[in-house]
């Protein structure tokens, strides 16, 4: 059991009122800095207004940096993006289920809108997933960046793998889904093509599953009979099967970034200790990235100069030998090396 | 004033319904309501609403640390959008700093611990002790967080509740809770502190008074028990320990200072905290454990639920430290009490179990492998992890087996501990002196040996043992701490006689039915715990041994709801006991806790500290 003593403490609060507008953070009226309500002592609380109007007067410089801390930084709207597009693919997704039910039902009407929309609906999922994905990737570079303090990476970081989990969470769902529909779809289809069907698949891929050779072969099958809604019906297939791989190249990539549960890592006090290592190897890699950075940039520039004088040195052993060998008569199997050594030194001129 | 403290019931919210004595299962009630995840769980489940998410920071002091570590992990906590947690405790040392140099700039440049980031919503979860409630009124005052919400493990003082309204100018605090999660759950009906040499051993000036720390940690943490299974329980303790009474004296003293709080529902059988005092019972803690949890823990030591495997030979890397959390890990959770043999098979079936899946993993050949392959992936990672974890385990166990002679040495233990056969086991004692062993073991057996035939019917040969201990070279703090045991539980310290009844009656004594169906030789002891409960149980403890205290009620029935608490140290070997107990016993609930849990090398570790106190 636990009990609850926030009736207690408000009374308490409220007995103690000294200030009757006391908003939380009256900033127009009172510019605390950090610090200075961290020195206040006793006698400076009783008199938070007299306070406040010192404070004013002599701290005002710090009022922009105050302000700051009070929005979250914009990189937290990440988080809200993610989890609105997750919300958006929940719903799209049970629009989805729907239509799925009801286009497993065998029919006669022509029903090819409704595919078009299942199919964009697929495709919007899929697209959905892809952004979350970039998202949660630009928040790993976000990391990188200088200007952020070591609380803020942290928090980044950790904002990531909550993401990255939850959007795994959904995507595992949302392929499920999918095979279970796809299973739902050739089984249908099995009923409508008995003959050719089981001529082409033995019974037991059914339970195997959807290979890459089924995609062709049906993809051949479609070819060969004229019948459009076959054609239709595999096309439709064959897309899933593409979109469920798809998400599993996301999956894989975002995989990397989930906590693996039961492991030291998804210890509590484990992370406490390790953070500000992390943090201090974080800055380390950071630097030395920087560090090769340069390197290369200089690696580059010196290999270029390189080439640039082999270049020339080759091209003046030409010209060199092209003038002691011109200057005798013109032998007959001249042009085919005339032609390369006018084009560079024309080159070689230019430059 | 007097308005709010007539309304006092309606603030006690019952947490859990269940009757069932799970700590884990109260335990999470506690995390849910530090997390507020229901509202998340809507957030995810329902509509989202953008102003709901709001991000949290986790402020916590030592101790919580590792409270909320054995209860929940990372993940949950970032899946609740807790995307920082910190120590609350860095705030003091900068604030210690700030009112030294007392300038107001120069102490913002010292206090970069935490930012200021107000955008944050605080979950603080502390022990309500003095300095964290310092450190809550000062970060009040200049709050660097949006709001705040107080929950703290124990019972907070009213004056520190009005000492921190005071602070809060801001109106920055919406909550103010108590979780009475002010213990470590171990597992499901053990629980734990960490009071153990060298940092916070129990013992204080002599064999008879505690360590006034620990004793106030003590109180807190049986008070918190109780308040989390919502017992209000009578009280018995043994009678010969000092110890035992002045903590069964202090904890009914907590629940009369506040009865509305303990003011719960009356049973028919009135429910027992029965206090014990290790010093009854030696023996357990120095005997070789045989049952999985209990070996990892001699052999490696369990601290916090984390094990450090970095001195095991050829370790993979990412096995150097492994978590054994039974709530989280079925394995574990299924094997944790099965002696060493059982868990062989078990450990085999495991590995046979993930090798089929492998096996059908590894042949990818078409997209619905590969899509099973990624549909199970997690599932399947987690697995691979566990059964990595567990074999490395279970294989430095048996390597320490072969290594350190356990079997041999086991018997010759089980021996002393149970049989009355003098010549014999001396013979055996000293043959082992003899050979190439670790001083621990050297010294357990000598211990062993002397707590048993301290009075027997031939003369005890133990200053020749100790001679030959001597010219072995076993160090003289060992010694000494041998020595400081046989003064703080030797014949004269016990209650009762700890050999008296054999292997061959103790069992039927005990009554407890379906326990341990085959016996071996490595496992004859029966720890006196289950004779006393056996006694408990069935209304049968004697009262002059086990008095109750004073003004806390009595009552003679057969008790079915039993908290047990050993001041200086409860073993795996009594978790176990109590485990199976619960397991096997209809209506019986059992649940068992103690200073610290020992293995013999803690044990003995606190010994040593000991004897340097009570010259």
């Amino acid at each position: 059991m636990f009990r609850d003593r926030t009736g207690l403490y408000y009374s308490y609060r409220q007995s103690y009122a000294r200030h009757p507008q006391s908003a939380p953070y009256p900033y127009s009226a009172r510019s605390s800095t950090p610090a200075a309500a961290a020195g206040h002592t006793l006698d400076d609380a009783r008199n938070p207004l007299l306070n406040a109007a010192d404070e004013a007067a002599g701290t005002g410089e710090d009022d922009s940096a105050i302000e700051l801390d009070v929005l979250p930084p914009s990189w937290t709207d990440v988080d809200d993006e993610v989890n609105q597009i997750l919300e958006l693919i929940k719903q799209k997704s049970q629009k989805l289920d729907k239509l799925h039910q009801e286009h497993i039902l065998p029919g006669f009407d022509d029903r090819s809108q409704q595919e078009a929309i299942i199919e964009n609906l697929t495709r919007e999922i899929t697209q959905h997933f892809h952004e979350c994905q970039a998202r949660i990737k630009q928040l790993g570079m976000l990391v990188h960046q200088a200007d952020l303090t070591s609380a803020q990476i942290n928090m980044c970081k950790n904002m990531q793998i909550s993401l990255a989990t939850k959007v795994q969470d959904s995507s595992t769902q949302f392929r499920k889904k999918q095979s279970a529909y796809l299973k739902k779809l050739r089984g249908n289809r099995q009923a409508e093509l008995p003959t050719t069907y089981s001529a082409v698949y033995p019974e037991d891929d059914l339970d195997v599953g959807f290979s890459q050779s089924q995609i062709q072969q049906s993809a051949q099958l479609a070819l060969n009979s004229d019948d459009t809604m076959i054609r239709q019906r595999e096309a439709e297939i064959t897309q899933i099967a593409e979109g469920i791989l798809e998400l599993a190249e996301i999956f894989r990539e975002l995989q990397t970034m989930v906590i693996d549960q039961g492991t030291v890592l998804d210890r509590i006090d484990y992370n406490i200790e390790n953070m500000k290592e992390h943090v201090k190897a974080a800055e380390v890699e950071l630097r030395q990235a920087a560090h090769y950075q340069q390197r290369t940039q200089k690696c580059k520039v010196i290999l270029f100069l390189l080439l640039a004088v082999l270049l020339l040195a080759v091209l003046a052993t030409i010209k060199i030998q092209h003038r002691s060998s011109s200057s005798p008569s013109p032998p007959s199997p001249a042009p085919p090396s005339t032609q390369p050594t006018t084009t560079p030194s024309a080159d070689s001129r230019s430059l | 004033m007097s308005t709010t403290e007539g309304c006092g019931l309606d603030w006690l919210i019952s947490a859990h319904s269940s009757s069932t004595m799970d700590l884990f299962k109260a335990a999470q009630t506690y995390v849910d309501k530090l997390l507020d995840t229901k509202a998340s769980a809507h957030e995810v489940s329902g509509v989202y609403d953008s102003s709901g998410g709001k991000m949290k920071i986790l402020l916590l002091d030592a101790e919580t640390t590792s409270i909320l570590s054995m209860i929940t992990t990372q993940s949950l906590l970032l899946k609740n959008e807790v995307y920082l947690i910190e120590y609350a405790t860095s705030l003091f040392a900068a604030t210690f700093i700030s009112t030294a140099t007392n300038n107001v700039h120069t102490s913002r440049l010292d206090n970069p611990n935490r930012e200021r980031m107000r955008h944050l919503k605080c979950v603080v979860f502390v022990r309500p002790t003095t300095e964290s409630v310092q450190i809550i009124v000062d970060e009040l005052r200049d709050p660097k967080y949006g709001e705040y919400e107080l929950y703290f493990s124990n019972v907070i003082k009213k004056s520190a509740l009005e000492r921190m309204a005071e602070a809060d100018d801001y109106e920055v605090v919406k909550a103010v809770v108590e979780l009475f999660a002010d213990y470590l759950v171990i597992n499901k009906d053990l629980f734990g502190l960490n009071l153990s040499a060298p940092e916070q051993c129990i013992f204080g000036d002599a064999p008879e008074s505690w360590a006034p720390g620990p004793f106030m940690r003590s109180v807190e943490a049986i008070t918190s028990v109780l308040l989390t299974l919502k017992k209000k329980p009578i009280i018995r303790y043994e009678a010969n320990s000092p110890l035992a009474k002045s903590l069964a004296i202090e904890t009914l003293y907590n629940i009369q200072q506040d009865p509305k709080l303990f003011d719960f529902r009356q049973m028919d059988t009135p429910p027992v905290l029965l206090i014990l005092d290790r010093k009854n019972d030696p023996v357990t803690p120095l005997l070789t454990p045989w049952t999985y949890q209990a070996m990892v823990h001699a052999y490696l030591g369990i601290k916090n639920g984390r094990v450090d495997l970095s001195g095991v030979p050829d370790v993979r890397p990412d096995m150097k430290e492994i978590v054994l959390a039974a709530d989280q890990d079925p394995f574990y959770n299924d094997s944790m009490f099965m002696n060493f043999g059982d868990l062989g098979a078990s450990i085999k079936e495991y590995v046979d179990k993930y090798q089929a899946r492998t096996r059908s993993n590894m042949n990818i050949e078409s997209i619905a492998d590969m899509k099973r392959f990624v549909e199970d992936y997690p599932e399947f990672r987690k697995l691979s992890g566990n059964v990595t974890k567990h074999v490395t385990l279970v294989s430095e166990l048996s390597r320490r087996v072969n290594t350190d002679n356990l079997l041999e040495i086991s018997e010759l233990e089980q021996s002393l501990a149970c049989n009355d056969n003098h010549a014999h086991d001396l013979k055996q004692v000293r043959l082992f002196l003899s050979h190439n062993l670790p001083d621990e073991t050297k010294i357990r057996l000598v211990a062993l040996y002397a707590l048993r035939y301290e009075r027997g019917e031939q003369p005890s040969q133990l200053p020749s043992l100790l001679d030959q201990l001597n010219r072995a070279n076993v160090s003289p703090t060992k010694l000494l701490a041998l020595k400081t045991l046989l003064r703080y539980a030797g014949d004269k310290e016990r209650q009762e006689d700890l050999f008296k009844a054999d292997s061959i009656f103790s069992r039927a004594q005990s009554g407890f039915k379906g326990l341990q169906g085959v016996e071996n030789v490595y496992t004859q002891h029966v720890t006196l715990l289950e004779r006393t409960l056996g006694a408990l149980v069935k209304g049968r403890l004697r009262e002059n041994l086990y008095p109750f205290i004073e003004g806390g009620g009595s009552s003679r029935d057969k008790a079915a709801d039993i908290v047990v608490f050993f001041v200086g140290g409860v073993t795996y070997e009594e978790a176990k006991l109590v485990a199976q107990i619960n397991a096997s016993t209809p209506g019986l609930r059992v649940v068992v806790g103690g200073t610290a849990v020992h293995s013999s090398k803690t044990f003995m570790e606190d010994m040593e500290y000991a004897s340097t106190k009570w010259q």
